[in-house]
């Protein structure tokens, strides 16, 4: 689909990144990188800036210094929409779906570049791989219940899967079983190419996804590395 | 079964006129978020550009149709997105209804200015067909020409509108951006691209709707237009704002009951003379407090809305103690020297002026109360005004009363009024409410100033000013001390009820109402307070204007459209305020001479005020409020670096 990078040059780096919301600062010379064909769990308490992380990632917030490189392009300061074309896919926490568009509505959204044929496929997977959806296809999301909500979010970004994948809070409102499901489907996404960015309260789940780890505390980064090296970190920050 | 019958045939295209503008208003709602005042606005650009090159300049129809519908009207729209309403798309939903009532104020000014359409309107606009006047019988029964396009091209665009907006991938990008910008552009949809194309369309509509209007009214002016809108979003109110051909329906229906109530009705009776001019806003009112398509809708919310900075602090609340004292100290220097200015050197003319200023300062803190406090929009300020001024005309003339009473009588009444508004409409919140207090002003205009107790007759009924114990206020020099004196009271008055427990609920009403509720808040409650409190000052200030002016007069000072003229004013200055209604009362009255003393046509007062808009799409604190916050800022840095070093 798109040429290999040349080695050692990761998908996604942000060069010491700060960044904030009017006069707040949320996050001071962030830097971290996202190798291609991995999956990186970014893990900390609350108020940490993983959100704030994921917004950098995909546009929705613009750095106040510092640089966002994708696939070895500088995407920093863009628009949400291009960077999401350059193949950043970010699944935002919460019920973030599109309540006055029925669930059919919100999947062909995200897929309308498909083609037709592209999309009514990508479409099969979506249900498929959530089948509680299919049967819902011509309600509208806001009145689905919010486990449901979650999942048709998911559904979006998972029914064609992107270059780089950023989810925020996958497992926040999801039932155990459906948690399990979602991610056995983001251990193939995994396997089949797709980079993520996972962020978690739930951090067994995620460490066992990822092949490093970072830990982010009061808007600077703790520690990154290797899942393995994690350490007494692990029972410090994430219980 | 005649009369039924041609009355039903009259009263369809009307049907038609008033339906193609509800699903304008209902297609720029669902495509930009916008319930746009202004459409009425945008609908009379095209309609004057058409009557100008067609009727005034001779052009033939096919070119004067295609510049003033195809190429004006999308123009129209497109720069009112990429000046205005772009930058509020994530904004709080009452930015964009202010910044739509500042186009509807300035709009028409500009049209009138850059087509030299002169003060007066300009008669005998043209259908957009020939021989428009052509009539089809049907044996007894006839229609015109220009009635059957209106209605062909009425069921048409409803159609493709409706066809569009469900069936393309364009109409679902318009529907999701109005939801969330935001998440459209996570999916890789260029929102700002999307947007432009809804005002381009919705503009495109506007200006269709307006050269098929045009040839019902004997002439081409703005106020037919606004008069309109109203019947067409009680039309839109039908469709609960979302049903393209529910909004075509609400129209015809609208229309053909206007005509059935006409035929029926015996002319001359109170009833006939009362209901008929007053159906639209009736019907509006009724169909926005009783119809549960409206009573079940909220307003979808973005799930990204968190992405945004919350709102700042009032500059006042944040600066330090030092800058605090100094602030205050030239408040004090500054009042010092305005008042000696006003009684040593002013002569009587601008003693007069600012007195009115000082007088609207007051009724413009009622818009404080409202808007700033509670957050919501009224535009039924000017009438409580009118209700004061009334009250203390008719009180003082028929019984006797002294002044002062009736002028206090006059503020509970506007509060008692302000209330009773109030509780049907508060549980709407929002666009709806606003749209109520619309309604309930327009039937105010339209109606109640006519009956006899309480707008009086033809002439304004007189007011004399009043006497205190042995203080008389006759002069007009005592009379601008009681209005200061007033000014003072009620400014205190109003933020001690920010700072206290009603501004503090309101304020946790406006930060989220769910939570507040929980909290053991009762919205209603609240908001009821705020109105009736709002309508009392508003009232009080009236009943003063009456007494300085010399007479209560409705058309020269509470029209309706002084009262969006009033709100639009606060708002851009700066609605969260004291000062900010101060200093709107000054702008107000002192701008016109600014105006006449740079030589410019008074037309370009609601021009620049309507400009003023364009700035609030940037600060919707207020201007007065961001200065405010950016002076501060560099004194207080001055500050700092002298303790420094």
């Amino acid at each position: 689909m798109t040429a290999p990078l040349p080695g050692g040059t990761p998908l996604l780096e942000l060069r010491g990144v700060s960044a904030g919301y009017g006069p707040y600062r949320a996050l001071f010379d962030v830097s971290l990188e996202v190798a291609e064909a991995s999956t990186v769990a970014l893990l900390g308490p609350n108020g940490a800036g993983k959100t704030t992380v994921a917004r950098l990632c995909s546009g929705l917030v613009r750095p106040t210094s510092g640089r966002v490189v994708f696939a070895g392009a500088e995407i920093t300061g863009l628009p949400p929409w291009r960077i999401a074309r350059a193949g950043v896919s970010h699944a935002p926490e919460g019920r973030s779906v599109f309540a006055s568009l029925t669930v059919e509505e919100n999947l062909a959204l995200e897929l309308a570049s498909l083609g037709r044929r592209g999309m009514a496929s990508a479409l099969a997977r979506a249900y498929d791989l959530f089948p509680q959806l299919s049967g819902r296809r011509r309600q509208l999301a806001g009145t689905l219940s919010g486990g449901e909500q979650r999942m048709l979010m998911l559904a979006r970004v998972l029914a064609h899967p992107p270059r780089l994948l950023v989810v925020d809070e996958l497992s926040l409102g999801l039932a155990p079983v459906v948690l399990e499901q979602v991610y056995a489907t983001l251990h193939t996404v995994r396997d089949a190419g797709t980079s993520m960015l996972v962020i978690e309260q739930h951090a067994s789940h995620a460490l066992a996804l990822a092949d490093r780890v970072v830990v982010l505390d009061k808007g600077t980064v703790m520690y990154a590395g290797p899942t393995a090296e994690l350490g007494d970190l692990r029972t410090r920050f994430l219980g | 079964m005649h009369d039924l019958i041609s009355a039903l045939l009259r009263g369809f295209p009307i049907g038609c006129v008033y339906g193609l503008v509800a699903v304008g208003v209902v297609l720029t709602y669902k495509t930009s978020g916008v319930f746009n005042l202004a459409f009425g606005a945008q609908a009379f650009v095209s309609a004057a550009v058409y009557f100008v090159l067609h009727v005034r300049d001779g052009w033939p129809i096919a070119p004067a149709f295609a510049v003033a519908v195809l190429v004006v009207a999308p123009v129209v729209g497109f720069v009112l997105d990429l000046a205005l309403f772009r930058h509020l798309r994530s904004a709080p939903p009452i930015a964009r209804h202010v910044v739509s009532i500042g186009l509807l104020v300035g709009i028409p000014a500009i049209v009138v200015l850059a087509l030299h359409f002169g003060t007066s309107p300009a008669y005998g606009p043209r259908g957009i067909v020939p021989g428009g006047l052509v009539v089809y019988r049907f044996g007894e029964y006839a229609v015109s020409r220009d009635e059957l396009t209106t209605i062909v091209v009425t069921f048409l665009a409803v159609g493709l509108l409706s066809a569009l907006l469900r069936l393309t991938a364009a109409g679902l990008r318009m529907r999701a951006v109005v939801e969330s910008p935001r998440m459209t552009e996570l999916a890789g949809v260029n929102a700002n691209r999307v947007g432009s194309l809804s005002w381009m369309l919705s503009g495109l509509f506007a200006g269709l709707a307006g050269v098929l209007l045009a040839p019902l009214f004997p002439q081409v002016s703005a106020d037919n237009f606004f008069l309109l809108i109203v019947a067409a979003i009680a039309a839109a109110a039908f469709a609960s704002l979302s049903s393209l051909p529910l909004a075509l329906v609400g129209g015809l229906l609208l229309g053909l009951i206007g005509q059935l109530l006409a035929t029926w009705l015996p002319t001359g009776s109170l009833l006939a003379q009362g209901l008929r001019p007053s159906f639209p806003f009736v019907a509006l009112f009724v169909l926005l407090v009783f119809w549960p398509g409206l009573r079940r809708r909220r307003e979808s919310t973005d799930p990204l809305a968190a992405v945004d900075p919350p709102p700042p602090q009032l500059a006042a609340d944040v600066r330090s103690r030092e800058l605090t004292l100094l602030t205050r100290a030239l408040t004090v220097v500054a009042a010092g020297v305005g008042l000696w200015w006003v009684l040593a050197v002013a002569n009587a003319f601008w003693l007069l002026l600012v007195t009115q200023a000082v007088i609207l300062s007051i009724v413009f803190l009622s818009v404080t109360v409202i808007t700033g406090m509670a957050g919501q929009i009224s535009l039924a300020q000017a009438v409580f005004a009118a209700i004061g001024a009334f009250t203390t005309a008719q009180l003082a003339n028929r019984f006797d009363v002294p002044l002062l009473v009736t002028v206090l009588a006059g503020a509970a009444i506007a509060a008692i009024v302000g209330a009773l508004l109030a509780l049907p409409a508060v549980r709407l919140g929002g666009i709806h409410l606003t749209l109520a207090t619309l309604a309930f002003a327009l039937f105010f205009e339209n109606v109640l100033v006519k009956v006899d107790w309480i707008g009086g007759s033809a002439v304004p009924p007189r007011v004399a000013r009043p006497v205190l114990g042995p203080i008389d206020f006759a002069g007009d020099r005592s009379f601008f001390f009681l209005s200061v004196a007033v000014l003072v009271v009620v400014g205190s008055l109003v933020m001690l009820v920010r700072a206290g427990t009603t501004g503090r609920f309101l304020r946790a009403l406006g930060g989220s109402e769910v939570a507040a509720a929980a909290v053991g808040i009762n919205p209603a409650r609240a908001r009821v307070t705020a109105f009736a409190l709002s309508a009392a000052i508003a009232g009080l200030g009236g009943g003063l204007l009456a007494m300085q002016q010399g007479q209560a007069n409705y058309q020269a000072d509470f029209s309706v459209g002084a009262g969006l003229f009033w709100i639009v004013i606060v708002v851009t200055l700066g609605a969260r305020t004291v000062e900010g209604a101060v200093q709107g009362g000054a702008a107000l009255k002192l701008f016109p001479q600014a105006l006449k003393a740079v030589g410019l046509s008074l037309t370009w007062q609601p021009v620049l005020f309507g400009l003023g808009a364009l700035t609030f799409a940037r600060h919707p604190e207020g201007i007065v409020e961001h200065g405010k916050r950016t002076s501060l800022a560099a004194v207080q840095r001055l500050l700092d670096r002298r303790t420094r070093t």
